[in-house]
């Protein structure tokens, strides 16, 4: 009896208890949109209390509340009480994948190094390797998202080659490939003008004719423009369906999770 | 790579300058005359000073005439509902953000 009270004071002598963080004010203080005072609070914790796994778990929180992504990165690394949590994780993946592709892709790597790869099966993560590798199964897509799937799919299979090969041919067909019709006849229009201008100038003025070679300046950078432009146009497109299809999955996947019950 | 990112002599391309200045000219006194009407959020003279900014001289200017000429009213309907503003404009970013 003696020796374990002896060993219970030694042991309140030399590691001191945090004090407890009052979950249902910091969840007053979010709803109530009071930020600040949300900081305040847990740098009052941290200050007075030292740093704990609890307290990392609600400052992460905060970060990705405030949406303090360098913040929210170094300090999950410190929290293994956040790589328990799955729900967390793909929320807090969700809420990345909304904001940066990459940072996402960042997380699920602090995930699999300090963590548990707890979000390794989620939805979210699948359908992230799915846009690497597009010919693998969908069966784990909800009928929701596989149109938007599809959607991207349809897009990434487009080659840049072809497109600006299109529009040297026949100048705007690469808008009709990447699918942009609608612009095709201002395109090819312009490039039919500027290109005829050219050669008539050419065939009545001469090749040394300063008109010449203004109308012949003109349609080439009008030509260039075009398959230049094309090439731009359809990487823009193919990234812009990736990020959608995942913004979707993202959406879906959050739809039932709450950061602050 | 990102504008911050290039190096002090792509930053300070005295031909960039010029042509910025040109397009900056255009604006300031022949394109309010014209009463132009843009399919774009950004106007195509805006875009072009920024494609200049962001790619260089090259590369900027044929992005830039490449709306020029993808500019019809009804280059609208080739975008989603997400790529149009509460105007009815084409958002239209510089940047292809590969995240």
């Amino acid at each position: 009896m003696k020796i374990s009270l002896i060993v219970f004071f030694l042991f309140s002598f030399f590691f001191s208890v945090n004090a407890q963080i009052n979950s249902q004010f910091i969840c007053y203080l979010v709803l109530t949109n009071q930020h600040k005072e949300h900081l305040t609070y847990l740098n009052y914790l941290l200050e007075n209390d030292g740093s704990s796994d609890s307290l990392s778990y609600y400052r992460m929180k905060y970060y990705l509340l405030t949406k303090d992504y360098n913040s929210f990165e170094s300090e999950i690394k410190n929290c293994k009480l956040c790589f328990n949590d799955s729900s967390l994780l793909n929320y807090s993946a969700s809420y990345l994948i909304k904001s940066s592709i990459s940072s996402a892709d960042r997380f699920w790597k602090i995930d699999s190094k300090f963590g548990k790869n707890l979000t390794k099966n989620s939805l979210l993560k699948k359908s992230f390797d799915l846009t690497k590798n597009t010919q693998d199964s969908t069966g784990f897509l909800p009928y929701e998202l596989k149109f938007h799937f599809d959607e991207y799919k349809f897009v990434k299979k487009k080659k840049a080659w072809i497109a600006a090969g299109l529009s040297m041919v026949i100048p705007g067909s690469g808008k009709l490939y990447i699918g942009r019709p609608n612009s095709f006849f201002g395109s090819f229009l312009s490039n039919f003008l500027f290109g005829l201008t050219g050669y008539e100038s050419v065939r009545v003025l001469g090749i040394n004719n300063g008109y010449s070679i203004v109308s012949l300046s003109a349609f080439s950078i009008f030509y260039f423009s075009n398959i230049i432009g094309v090439v731009h146009d359809l990487k823009r497109i193919k990234n812009e369906k990736k990020k959608h299809f995942l913004y979707e999955v993202a959406t879906y996947q959050s739809g039932d999770i709450y950061l602050y019950e | 790579m990102s504008f911050k990112n290039r190096s002090l002599l792509y930053k300070l391309n005295p031909i960039s300058f010029v042509s910025i200045g040109f397009m900056l000219a255009y604006q300031r006194f022949l394109s309010q005359q014209l009463s132009s009407q843009c399919a774009y959020e950004t106007s195509c003279s805006e875009h072009a000073k920024k494609t200049i900014e962001r790619y260089g001289l090259l590369k900027g200017l044929f992005l830039g005439f490449y709306q020029l000429q993808s500019c019809t009213p009804k280059t609208g309907y080739d975008f989603q509902d997400h790529d149009i503003n509460s105007a009815g404009e084409i958002i239209n970013p510089i940047e292809i953000d590969e995240d």
